[in-house]
Parts: C-alpha cells; sequence; structure tokens
C-alpha cells in the first residue's frame, strides 16, 4: 500500500472528512482497480458501474470496521460487482453458496477476497476463467486451494 | 460492528489474508506485473526490464494489450470527475455516457531505450526511437503521429522489424525553451512526453504517455 493510499484510508475513519476523503482514495486507487477488473471485462461501462457501486457501499460501510483489510474489500467487491453486472454468477454461486453469513454479494464478494490471497498464478488462472460461461476451467490446483481457502472462512464460523 | 463484516476480518487474519491486491504481482511467473506496475508503466514508460519481461511472458502482454484499449485515463477522467460520483450513482447502472464514449481513446505502452540527445545551440533533438506495444499496428499505418509536451515532432513513422511490436521513428524533434534551458543547467534532465497518433488533432485513435532522458550536446 503506498503512503498516499494509507493515508487516505485513514482518513475515511474520520467522519468529518468522510466526503473528500472517499473522493480522494477513489482517484487514487480507480486506475488500478480498473486494471483488475479490465481481467474480468473489456466494457468500461461495467467496470465505471463496479466502481461506482463499490465505493458507494464503501462509503457506507466504513464504520463497522478498522481491522478489515480494506484495499482487499475494495478491489473483491468490485470483482463481484462486475461479475454480477456481466451475469456470469454460475460458477460463482457455486462458491458463495457454501458460505452461510452475510448478503448474497458479500458472499461472493469473500470468494473473491479468496481468490486474491491465492498465489499469483491461481489468481490468474481463475480470473481468467471468470467470463467463461464454462466452469470447467476451474480444476485442478486452483479450485483446489479455492476450495481449501473457503473451507478455512466456513470453520472460522463465517 | 456489524456481523456480516464477520468474515472480511478472519479474512485478514489468515496466512496471505495481508496481500496488497494492487503490489502483489500476479501472473504465472514470480515476475509478472502486478497492477501497479501495469498503472505505472502506462503513465511513465516502460523499462528495459519491463519490456524482457513482457517478451517471455504471453499473459503479461495479453495483460497490457486489453487494459491500453480499455482505459484512456486522461480525457477520460476530465470527463468523469464533471459529473459528482453521488449524482453519477444516483442515475443508474448503464446510464449512457455519449460524451465520454466519444473522447475515449485507446492506449499504447512507450518503451523509449535510449537517451536522446539535444544540441543546444539549434535546439533540435536528435532522431527519438520508440517501441509501441499495442495491437493497433494499422491504426499506426494509417494515422499521423506526434509528440507533444518538452519536445514536438509531427511526423512519425514506422520503422519495420522483426519484434512482436512495432518500432517508431522520430526524426525533426524540436526541444521546448524549457528544455534547453534546463539542459544548460545540467547534464541530463527526465521530461514526460505525450504521444498523439490519430488523423487530425481532435480525433485521435491512439495515445501514450513515456519519460525520456535528455542530454545535451
Amino acid at each position: 500500500m503506498t503512503p498516499d493510499i494509507a493515508q487516505a484510508l485513514q482518513d475515511c475513519c474520520d467522519s468529518a472528512n468522510r466526503p473528500s476523503a472517499v473522493k480522494r482514495l477513489r482517484e487514487l486507487m480507480e486506475r488500478v482497480l480498473i486494471e483488475r477488473l479490465t481481467i474480468l471485462s473489456v466494457d468500461r461501462d461495467f467496470i465505471d458501474a463496479a466502481i461506482e457501486e463499490t465505493f458507494l457501499s464503501f462509503a457506507a460501510s466504513v464504520d463497522c470496521s478498522v481491522q478489515v483489510n480494506w484495499l482487499a474489500w475494495i478491489t473483491a467487491t468490485a470483482m463481484s460487482v462486475l461479475v454480477e453486472h456481466t451475469g456470469n454468477l454460475s460458477w460463482l454461486d457455486k462458491f458463495s453458496n457454501r458460505l452461510a453469513a452475510g448478503s448474497l454479494r458479500e458472499r461472493r464478494a469473500l470468494v473473491f477476497g479468496s481468490i486474491l490471497a491465492l498465489d499469483g498464478h491461481c489468481q490468474w488462472a481463475l480470473l481468467r476463467a471468470i467470463p467463461s460461461v464454462l466452469y470447467r476451467f476451474l480444476v485442478g490446483k486452483c479450485e483446489a486451494q479455492l476450495n481449501e481457502r473457503l473451507a478455512e472462512l466456513v470453520n472460522h464460523g463465517l | 460492528m456489524s456481523n456480516s463484516y464477520k468474515g472480511w476480518e478472519l479474512l485478514y487474519q489468515m496466512p496471505g489474508g495481508t496481500k496488497d491486491p494492487f503490489q502483489d504481482p500476479y501472473g504465472p511467473t514470480s515476475e509478472c506485473f502486478s497492477s501497479n506496475d501495469v498503472v505505472r508503466m502506462f503513465e511513465l514508460g516502460a523499462l528495459s526490464r519491463d519490456v524482457s519481461h513482457l517478451s517471455r511472458c504471453k499473459e503479461c502482454r495479453e495483460r497490457v494489450e486489453r487494459f491500453g484499449e480499455v482505459t484512456a485515463p486522461e480525457l477520460a477522467q476530465s470527463m468523469y470527475r464533471s459529473v459528482p460520483w453521488w449524482r453519477k450513482a444516483s442515475q443508474g447502472f448503464r446510464t449512457p455516457q455519449p460524451a465520454f464514449a466519444a473522447l475515449a481513446s485507446p492506449q499504447t505502452l512507450v518503451y523509449v531505450p535510449t537517451t536522446c540527445s539535444v544540441n543546444l545551440a539549434q535546439g533540435s533533438v536528435d532522431t527519438i526511437r520508440m517501441q509501441l506495444i499495442t495491437r493497433r499496428v494499422d491504426d499506426l499505418r494509417r494515422c499521423t503521429l506526434r509528440l507533444e509536451g518538452p519536445v514536438t515532432a509531427n511526423a512519425g513513422c514506422l520503422v519495420a522489424g522483426s519484434e512482436p511490436y512495432p518500432w517508431v521513428e522520430f526524426h525533426n524533434v524540436q526541444a521546448s525553451d524549457d528544455v534547453i534551458r534546463e539542459l544548460r543547467l545540467h547534464n541530463r534532465i527526465t521530461e514526460l512526453v505525450f504521444l498523439k497518433v490519430g488523423e487530425t488533432e481532435q480525433r485521435l485513435c491512439l495515445k501514450g504517455t513515456s519519460n525520456i532522458e535528455f542530454e545535451g550536446i
């Protein structure tokens, strides 16, 4: 995390400065978010909408906890929203349905949170599989690691 | 704290949960680019080590090409910022944005391998040679290539080569007064140069930016 993003995240916790701090954070992160979301879609409207919705929910939820890895939260939520808009949800819900708590979007975002913690090779293979309607790409090492990670979440009593 | 965020806290506590999703490389090799790397390259130009990795990694090449196709940061941002984000969001998903779409143009990644010599007496610059990492070779053949910023040139030409991405050369390059003044004070300076490819000045089909190092002679 760069110092300016860390400072913007810190400022977001201050309710007096939150609107301007969230706007600043968005400016700092937008290009890298676009870059990451480009792996899932080249439709600029989809990407813009996903970033928009993510920052709206970020602004609303920033009070909930300062312990959360907000960078991972924002990225995973944006990925979840993007996939909702693109409509290829069957593969995602196969994993998100295993999680009990939280809203459907939060559960979907948690799957992406799991992906973000996998190694680069697995991330790449999984993210490349997402735009495809076919689930068959999610096989082998990547699926096994994602299952293992989700099992950890479930076992921790989510 | 809301119970719905309990899962995120758990994720944070697990091994790997503290990863920075923008800073960690992802791809088949440990040398693959992070998101920050890709954005940095498009803003400041590619370095030798970046191009070296791109020559070996098909996945990173595809990623760079796709990012170039989807985004147009400078023009897009100026339009984007003109509408407050909360108002834009309230307009709902898939709101048509004709002005945004019309102004958006793809980007190319630019690699300038060598320092460029500036003749301080005449203000002219030796040939500037750059590699453009883009899928849009046809646009390069069809359109006019220009350099703007600290140096200006109006007629770049495509150079045939055996590499996967095209090389472009600019002759008759003119340095700005600021560049000449700075080079009289310093041996070398680095400045951000803008590449514009288009049928007209208003209608760009490709653009790029890169730092270029200049030395005075």
